[in-house]
This record gives structure tokens, C-alpha cells and sequence, in this order.
């Protein structure tokens, strides 16, 4: 009997320590209150980022390394230095890329960048949180705080299916982003090493 | 006569294109690769991603994505057609689209996997055009793509490594377009 038990308790297991079981917050919830605040007073973020996109129709999939720097307003640098050096300066309004030594004009796709730049400055500085562009959940498993996000427009159903932006509750820290596409694939970035408010070069912003 | 030329003709299709030896399959089939793309459109660069599927069935599925992840291109030819699953405005184009997917077919030279391709030895048919490759120590070196009159030419070269393509491009002559591919290392 004892054997029986144990045998059944093995089986759930994994289940009992792997589920995450998400509950929807609601808009006034606490955590969220604070999740705001925090990310409203956010002066400096920067930390290790990976970056795993994966295709429906392939087995392998594509994972980029780098670093990411953000500066109070809208200051960022995303700087992936593998498979392919590529960095992405965004300073106020302006955008510049390089790729492997070579500055890019990016004519025509600047449409596409915004769109990234808009969703991940938002993560950042917690602005994504009441978009009016998207249809939002919130939900929490105790230790993390996601957002779900669907577009409501038509171009923005386009380009993007659905974004999840998950925060470490303790320290309103983003830990991960995934955007699903339109055809089910999955770009996942995860944060680490993450340093928030601290001194960052200025010059850093400014050029390569 | 007549039945001489048939008979000839149904002999030069079924003909192997390369000489014994020699190697035509950019992707074999069963396989799948990432590449680092750039595209060269008009005088626009867009850079990014090709991850390319050669599926048992000679389906080849292929997705152009930019760097940071998004796609911008996905399609797939089966039985002699693409299929548009994704683009977005800037490479939708009717016009744009049906090059980049006749680009795509001649760079990974898939047209050999058309029942319209058509083998006679050091030339090769395919959709009213006519492909000159070149082999080097046995490998496609090069292929040069000749249309109708008035129409661009377009040259597609490989530059081989130790076990693999290292490098391949596609030019139009005379119009501004372009493809380079290098597979991205696997760890």
C-alpha cells in the first residue's frame, strides 16, 4: 500500500513543484500599485539580456547574447554582441543601428523598430501597463507579476500576436519578455544580472 | 524524328544535373539552418535572419527575421508554388515578394526539386530561364540565371568551406537587389 502511495506521490510530483499557477489581479491590486510606482521612479536599468527566438517549423533555435542599458527618458542601448554584433542606440527620438562594425540605414523598417522600441521602453519604465493600444491581464504565481498584452488594432495584430512581461515581485524587476508572433513564434528575452538605478555613461547613449 | 527528340527529351529530364561527384544540394533535405541575411532592396539594407526548413517532402519553409526577433517574411513552397504565410508591408509587395521567392528557390537551388526543371547537361531549364552552373573540385561554384530578352540577369555564387557553404549571394545585373546568406556557426 505504502508502495502504492509512494508510486502516486512520485508521479504528481514534478506537477506539484513545476505548476505556476497565475491568478488574475485586478487593475487596483497592491502589488500593481507598487509595480507603478517603482517602475515610474526607475532613473537607470541595466543587466545581461539572452534572447531565444523560436520557429514553429524548426527544431533549432536562434539565441542572441548581449547587454542592455536604459536611461530616464527614453535612453536605450540593446547591444547583442552574439551570434552577430548589433546594437540598437535610441536617444530620445532619434535611432541609430550598427551591425558588425557598420553603421545601418534601416529605411522603411523604422515602422518596426518603433513598435519594438515603444513595447520594450514600456516594460521598462511601466508605461506599457495602461497602453491604451492593448487589451491587458495582470496575474502574479507569488513570486513574479506578469502582464499580458494583446493589440487591439489591426497593424498591431499584424506585427504582433501577443506580449508577456514578467517582473520579479520582490524589487519590481523585469525578468522576462516574450513576444508571440503572428504565426505562433516565439521571441522569449530574458533579463539578468540586472543593476537599476545606477550611474550610466552618458556617451554610451550618444554614439557606438 | 518526333519520336527521337520525345524520347531525347524524356531522357535529358531525367539525367542528372552534376557530373558523379558533384554536389548541388545547398540544403540537403531532411535539413534545417539559420542564417545571417542581408537583403539589399533598392537601396535599402535589412538585415536579420533566414531560417530555413528543407523538409522530407522537398517542402521548403523559410522565415526572414530581424534581429531583435520579429518576423518580417515567412513562406513556403510546396508542389511548385509559395505560399505567403507572413510579410510585412515592406516586403509584401506582389512584385518584391515573387523575387525574393524566385531568389530564394535559385540561392538554396531548389528549382531542382521542380517538376519544370528541366536538365540538359551543362545548362539547366527552369521557368523560361536558363541556369549555367559552374563546378569547382565538384562543387556548385556559381550559377548564372538568363530570362527573357530585356530582362536581367542575375549570377547566384557559393563559396565553400571545409564541410559547408560559407557564403551565398545572389545579384540582379543591372537592378539594385540582392541576397547574402553565411550559415551562423552551430555550438
Amino acid at each position: 500500500m505504502l508502495k502504492i502511495f509512494t508510486f502516486f506521490l512520485l508521479l504528481s510530483l514534478p506537477k506539484l513543484t513545476c505548476a505556476q499557477d497565475w491568478k488574475t489581479l485586478e487593475t487596483d491590486n497592491e502589488m500593481l500599485t507598487e509595480l507603478k510606482s517603482t517602475l515610474k521612479g526607475m532613473q537607470s536599468f541595466k543587466g545581461d539580456i539572452q534572447q531565444e527566438k523560436s520557429f514553429a517549423f524548426l527544431t533549432e533555435k536562434l539565441i542572441s547574447n548581449g547587454v542592455f542599458l536604459y536611461q530616464k527618458e527614453s535612453k536605450l542601448r540593446w547591444e547583442f554582441k552574439e551570434p552577430i554584433e548589433y546594437i540598437i542606440l535610441i536617444n530620445e527620438n532619434s535611432m541609430r543601428l550598427k551591425e558588425e562594425g557598420e553603421e545601418k540605414k534601416y529605411k522603411g523598417m523604422n515602422q518596426i523598430l518603433r513598435q519594438v522600441k515603444e513595447i520594450i521602453l514600456g516594460c521598462i519604465d511601466g508605461s506599457i501597463m495602461t497602453n491604451p493600444h492593448y487589451k491587458t491581464v495582470f496575474s502574479t504565481d507569488g513570486n513574479s507579476i506578469r502582464i499580458q498584452l494583446q493589440p487591439k488594432e489591426k497593424n498591431l495584430k499584424e506585427f504582433i500576436q501577443q506580449i508577456d512581461v514578467e517582473f520579479l515581485k520582490d524589487g519590481s524587476l523585469l525578468k522576462k519578455v516574450t513576444l508571440t508572433d503572428p504565426s505562433d513564434d516565439m521571441t522569449v528575452i530574458l533579463f539578468s544580472n540586472i543593476k537599476s538605478n545606477q550611474e550610466i555613461n552618458e556617451a554610451l547613449f550618444a554614439d557606438f | 524524328m518526333k519520336l527521337y527528340l520525345l524520347i531525347f527529351s524524356l531522357f535529358a529530364t531525367s539525367v542528372q544535373a552534376q557530373a558523379p561527384g558533384q554536389n548541388v544540394d545547398i540544403l540537403p533535405r531532411g535539413e534545417e539552418a539559420i542564417y545571417k541575411a542581408e537583403f539589399k532592396i533598392t537601396g535599402t539594407t535589412i538585415n536579420g535572419f533566414l531560417a530555413v526548413n528543407h523538409k522530407k517532402n522537398d517542402v521548403l519553409h523559410v522565415s526572414f527575421t530581424s534581429p531583435m526577433g520579429n518576423n518580417l517574411l515567412e513562406m513556403r513552397w510546396k508542389n511548385g508554388r509559395w505560399k505567403k504565410i507572413y510579410a510585412v508591408d515592406k516586403l509584401g509587395s506582389r512584385h518584391l515578394f515573387g523575387m525574393m521567392a524566385e531568389d530564394i528557390l535559385l540561392l538554396f537551388a531548389h528549382y531542382q526539386y521542380d517538376q519544370k526543371f528541366v536538365d540538359l547537361g551543362d545548362e539547366w531549364k527552369w521557368q523560361k530561364k536558363t541556369l549555367f552552373p559552374v563546378f569547382e573540385d565538384g562543387k556548385l561554384a556559381s550559377v548564372k540565371v538568363s530570362g527573357r530578352r530585356h530582362h536581367p540577369s542575375k549570377t547566384v555564387s557559393y563559396t565553400h568551406g571545409e564541410d559547408c557553404v560559407e557564403e551565398m549571394s545572389i545579384e540582379h545585373q543591372g537592378f539594385p537587389f540582392s541576397i547574402v546568406l553565411q550559415p551562423l556557426k552551430k555550438k
